[in-house]
């Protein structure tokens, strides 16, 4: 972050490479973070039911609580770093405040929800299963679009 | 304390950053936000597996026969320290080179927080090893390392949240 808020960010030759290859990496992780959850978890509200409760007469199991908190505290640990990643470079790179401001809000907020919103499910109601599906798929695409942003803002 | 100061740390060699601007402290908000998750669900596995008493965290690394609970082979032990140690430094030097950009004026007790950060994340890694290998008053250690580690990270994300919010104020 030191350096990514240091003077001449796009200027040296450098650091562009190092920010266009971060962008590149970042992208494939979403991308692929989305594929993997659909294929493990899903986004509908029927698939993620299944996958939190089991579903008996498909002799499915539900999953265990460990499996999941398992699950939750590693995306927790991706999501926290890729964000800051991107949202530092996008900070230094957004011509607008205020869209700045806005873009960051949606994607931290979404990301924040998406992580506490499988246990609540658990917990409190099955409504935060839609929470968990629109805020997942609403952080990784806002985080695609921030990190292209990005790389258009550095071509030359 | 405030954001958007002086970057001086401990020596005089480290040069001065720049103004931050109010969206890189929201990212500071955020990620101490994200920190604070991390730590929270960290504790919650442990606690749910192995319980936080010495004697249930000895049992659930040593085994238990009568319960029919297998020890924990180096194997497994070692899945799980590899990806912490990359993970739990990364996340205390991003969260303790932010106080960097702070106006704290008791560097001193900072350096102290961060390096008690590294000391607990290590023992909290390193233990079990010890505990599989016959020393069981590790159990004691690995639990103590744990408290010191989620204490003094807590400390490091309130010290850079607090900074951030602070300055997120006088900006307005």
């Amino acid at each position: 972050m030191k350096f990514l808020a240091g003077n001449a960010l796009d200027a040296t030759p450098m650091m562009r490479v190092l920010l266009l290859g971060l962008q590149l990496f970042s992208i494939l992780f979403l991308c692929f973070d989305m594929l993997y959850k659909f294929e493990t978890i899903g986004l509908s509200y029927a698939a993620v039911h299944t996958y939190l409760f089991g579903d008996e007469v498909l002799y499915i199991d539900a999953v265990l609580l460990s499996t999941l908190l398992e699950l939750l505290h590693a995306d927790t640990f991706f999501a926290m770093m890729i964000l800051l990643a991107l949202g530092s470079i996008y900070a230094r790179l957004c011509p607008s405040k205020k869209r700045a401001l806005y873009a960051l809000h949606t994607v931290m907020i979404a990301a924040l929800l998406a992580i506490v919103s499988l246990p609540a499910a658990l917990y409190v109601g099955n409504i935060f299963i839609g929470v968990w599906s629109v805020s997942f798929v609403l952080w990784h695409l806002g985080a695609v679009l921030m990190a292209l942003e990005i790389v258009w803002r550095l071509r030359r | 304390m405030a954001f958007g100061c002086r970057a001086d740390g401990v020596g005089d060699s480290v040069e001065v950053a720049p103004l931050m601007g109010d969206v890189h402290r929201y990212v500071i908000v955020y990620f101490a936000l994200f920190g604070v998750l991390l730590l929270a669900s960290g504790l919650w596995l442990f606690g749910m597996k192995a319980g936080f008493g010495v004697e249930t965290i000895a049992e659930y690394y040593l085994g238990n026969e009568a319960l029919l609970k297998p020890p924990k082979s180096r194997e497994g032990l070692l899945e799980i320290a590899v990806p912490h140690l990359g993970g739990m430094g990364l996340f205390i030097m991003v969260s303790a080179h932010f106080v960097l950009f702070t106006s704290q004026r008791s560097r001193r007790l900072m350096v102290w927080v961060a390096a008690l950060c590294f000391i607990g994340a290590l023992l909290a890694i390193a233990s079990p090893f010890a505990i599989i290998a016959g020393w069981g008053v590790f159990a004691g250690v690995k639990l103590a390392a744990m408290v010191l580690f989620q204490i003094t990270g807590l400390f490091l994300l309130w010290t850079v949240c607090y900074a951030a919010v602070m300055s997120l104020r006088e900006s307005f």
